[in-house]
């Protein structure tokens, strides 16, 4: 369960002070999916990294699974990502000078998985993509889509809690695109670990249990699918 | 992330840019290069200075006299103008003067002689023997020493006794056997040479001159009294490679023929019964301790001493100098790499922002970071040396039997030694230089905001 309580942001000093996030109160439950919407500028990347432990809040508590990462020292922090979070970002960010499979392998190495798992795990990870075929190829020669199905690989091989997804999809054409969504609902059902996406594609928002709609820094509306769902039958 | 990892990691991304590697390598390769061709040369040279002071000198002696001189291993004589002393006569030293040096007399070599740590006590006899010959033969010049037991010349035939040689026996250098008319070195063995030494103008002669009614004149001298001596060959000797003798090898005479040779030469003049030096055997003097130990009773009695070690230090020390000359250079030229270095893993670091910035994001701690970009550097120390070492390996490997013949070292003998473990230890600290020069491109790796490098497009 991820818990925000009184989450603020301030970027810059004194008279430049820009408040990117404003008291975020938020609950999202274990297993989710979750679409965090809004303008450009609005704040959905920097709650998203706030979120993840990758950024720092300025003010309020972030408690993931009981544990308040606001107060984790650096070290732990980064035990914390590495452990518990899956990162996806808009423009793939895989090394193409690595095969797909050393791609793969990055998380193993630095959760400290033995040499001799990795393989076999990564190999795993890469057939559910359906990119198996290409282990051995070197990510640079892969094709947008492709390069994104080697980064939700690379999210789910160690099996996190929370994947996070900063517009997955916004480099992708539709079809393209939709198969890399295909994927994520997917490993949300199947792992049952939560998906929260950042997007500005409505139709995607709302394949998500849960919608937050952000604007200049603080939560306008929460949209709940599956309360509603559950309340309908 | 495993220190393994980060290393396989490292050499990774150094192969993904070879070029750039291998040139930045390449600076440290020239003077991992020099450094391991000087360490070779020191290595060789020392041995040679030692095998140089082992054939020239007995170990176990030590050279005792009278005069500081004897302790100056600068091998430039104090220049400073000294009181003139009546008892000591005038040394020549050809055009360029004259010095005076105290000297060591028969009385001081009987007390030495008696100290219980004394083997033995071999007066530096200078013996200016005239000419060699045998019947029906030229003369020849030579230089004439006295035997020491403890430092056998290598012979060519001939045996030699491992006590003093009998006396009225020689060991003739081998240069000498055809142009004495003998068939070959075996064949001299058991003949006889005759050696003629010239007794020394003095005051009696000068007398029994005047007195047989002749004035002194020039052109007009009193002829000097001369003695030919008939010795038999017991051995014949081999040229040495590491002779230290500058006018060929010597004629070695027993002690007591040197003795008597010398005491006809000197006879009347006040070098009589008194010598520069005198080499004295203490037992056990092979070791250093002991050596010193001897060197200080022996000083404290009044002597000037000189052990074998301190000459092969002093010799050692023109040989360290030079050395390290060369090996300012070297460091001069590792010191220009670590900018190169430096400057790489900089250029590393900004072309890697995004790798640095994902990995961080996934969870790798700042010091794994930091730790890859120091072994990546560690990794150019390691490649950079190992190149250096090999060429400069290959170079001795080509230019050793040149030098040796050059030098004339003797077979076997070679001027660039190579010690595996001095090269590992030159590596080793090459790849701790690169470390050190890689530690704030890696701070400001580890340092990078994860968020930033991952917005870089
Ligand atoms: N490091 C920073 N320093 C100062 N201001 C920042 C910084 N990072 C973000 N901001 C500001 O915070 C606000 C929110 O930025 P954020 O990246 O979260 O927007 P976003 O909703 O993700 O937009 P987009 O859809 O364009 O990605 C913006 O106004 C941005 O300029
Ligand atoms: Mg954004």
């Amino acid at each position: 369960m991820i818990e925000l309580a009184h989450v603020s942001k301030i970027y810059g000093k004194k008279q430049n002070q820009f408040a990117a996030l404003e008291a975020i109160n938020l609950t999202i439950e274990s297993g989710r999916s979750v679409a965090i919407v809004g303008k450009s500028g609005s704040g959905k990347s920097t709650l998203m990294h706030v979120m993840s432990g990758l950024d720092r809040v300025s003010g309020g508590t972030i408690t993931i699974d009981g544990q308040d990462i606001s107060k984790l020292k650096n070290t732990a922090l980064d035990q914390f990502r590495t452990d518990k979070i899956g990162f996806i970002f808009q423009s793939f960010f895989v090394q193409a000078n690595e095969t797909c499979l050393q791609n793969v392998m990055l998380p193993l190495e630095i959760n400290k998985t033995p040499r001799s798992e990795r393989r076999r795990l990564a190999l795993e990870a890469l057939e559910q993509v359906e990119l198996a075929d290409k282990a051995n190829a070197k990510a640079g020669n892969l094709s947008g889509g492709q390069k994104q199905r080697l980064a939700v690989a690379r999210a789910i091989v160690s099996k996190p809690s929370i994947i996070f997804a900063d517009e997955p999809t916004g480099n992708l054409d539709t079809a393209t695109g939709g198969k890399v969504e295909e994927l994520l609902f997917e490993f949300n059902n199947k792992l049952s670990s939560t998906l929260i996406i950042v997007t500005h594609d409505t139709d995607l928002a709302k394949k998500c249990d849960v919608q937050i709609y952000i604007q200049d820094g603080k939560i306008i509306k929460i949209n709940d699918l599956a309360k509603k769902k559950g309340a309908k039958s | 992330m495993k220190m393994l990892d980060i290393i396989a990691r490292a050499g990774r991304s150094l192969r993904g840019a070879k070029a750039r590697t291998l040139l930045t390598s390449l600076a440290i390769a020239v003077g991992a290069f020099t450094l391991t061709l000087t360490l070779a040369a020191g290595n060789g040279i020392s041995a040679y200075v030692d095998r140089l002071v082992q054939s020239n000198f007995d170990p176990a002696e030590l050279i005792v006299g009278r005069d500081k001189e004897v302790e100056n291993t600068t091998g430039a004589p104090d220049s400073t103008p000294k009181e003139y002393d009546e008892s000591i006569g005038n040394l020549s030293l050809g055009g360029q003067g004259s010095m005076q040096l105290k000297q060591i007399t028969d009385e001081d070599i009987r007390i030495i002689e008696q100290l219980d740590y004394v083997d033995r006590v071999r007066p530096n006899y200078q013996i200016n023997a005239d000419y060699i010959t045998r019947p029906d033969k030229k003369r020849y010049t030579l230089s004439v020493q006295s035997y020491n037991p403890g430092q056998k010349p290598e012979l060519s035939a001939g045996s030699l006794p491992s006590s003093d040689l009998a006396k009225g026996s020689i060991v003739l250098p081998a240069s000498y056997v055809r142009i004495l008319g003998f068939k070959s070195a075996q064949d001299a063995i058991g003949n006889t040479v005759d050696i003629a030494a010239q007794q020394s103008l003095n005051e009696a002669a000068v007398r029994e001159f005047i007195a047989n009614g002749l004035s002194a004149q020039p052109g007009n001298t009193p002829e000097p009294k001369r003695k030919v001596t008939t010795y038999k060959i017991a051995a014949i000797s081999k040229p040495s490679v590491t002779s230290l003798a500058t006018v060929g090898m010597p004629v070695l005479l027993s002690s007591n023929d040197a003795n008597e040779m010398y005491d006809f030469i000197s006879a009347g003049t006040q070098q009589y019964g008194k010598y520069l030096y005198a080499f004295v055997r203490v037992n056990g003097a092979e070791n250093k301790a002991v050596a010193n130990d001897a060197k200080k009773k022996l000083k404290s009695m009044g002597f000037t001493v000189m052990t074998s070690q301190d000459l092969q230090a002093s010799l050692q020390t023109i040989v360290n100098v030079l050395q390290s000359l060369v090996v300012v250079f070297a460091i001069i030229t590792i010191i220009a790499s670590i900018f190169g270095i430096v400057n790489t893993m900089y250029i590393s670091v900004l072309e890697r922002t995004r790798e640095i910035g994902l990995m961080k994001a996934l969870g790798t701690r700042s010091s794994s970071i930091a730790w890859l970009f120091r072994i990546e550097a560690a990794w150019i120390g390691l490649l950079g040396g190992l190149i250096g070492a090999i060429f400069a390996i290959l170079l001795s490997l080509a230019v050793n039997p040149l030098l040796t013949k050059q030098l004339s070292l003797g077979e076997g003998n070679t001027i660039l030694m190579h010690d595996p473990l001095q090269i590992a230890g030159l590596i080793l600290g090459l790849i701790l230089v690169a470390i050190l020069a890689g530690w704030l491109p890696a701070r400001k790796a580890a340092k990078l905001d994860p968020i930033e490098a991952l917005r870089t497009e």
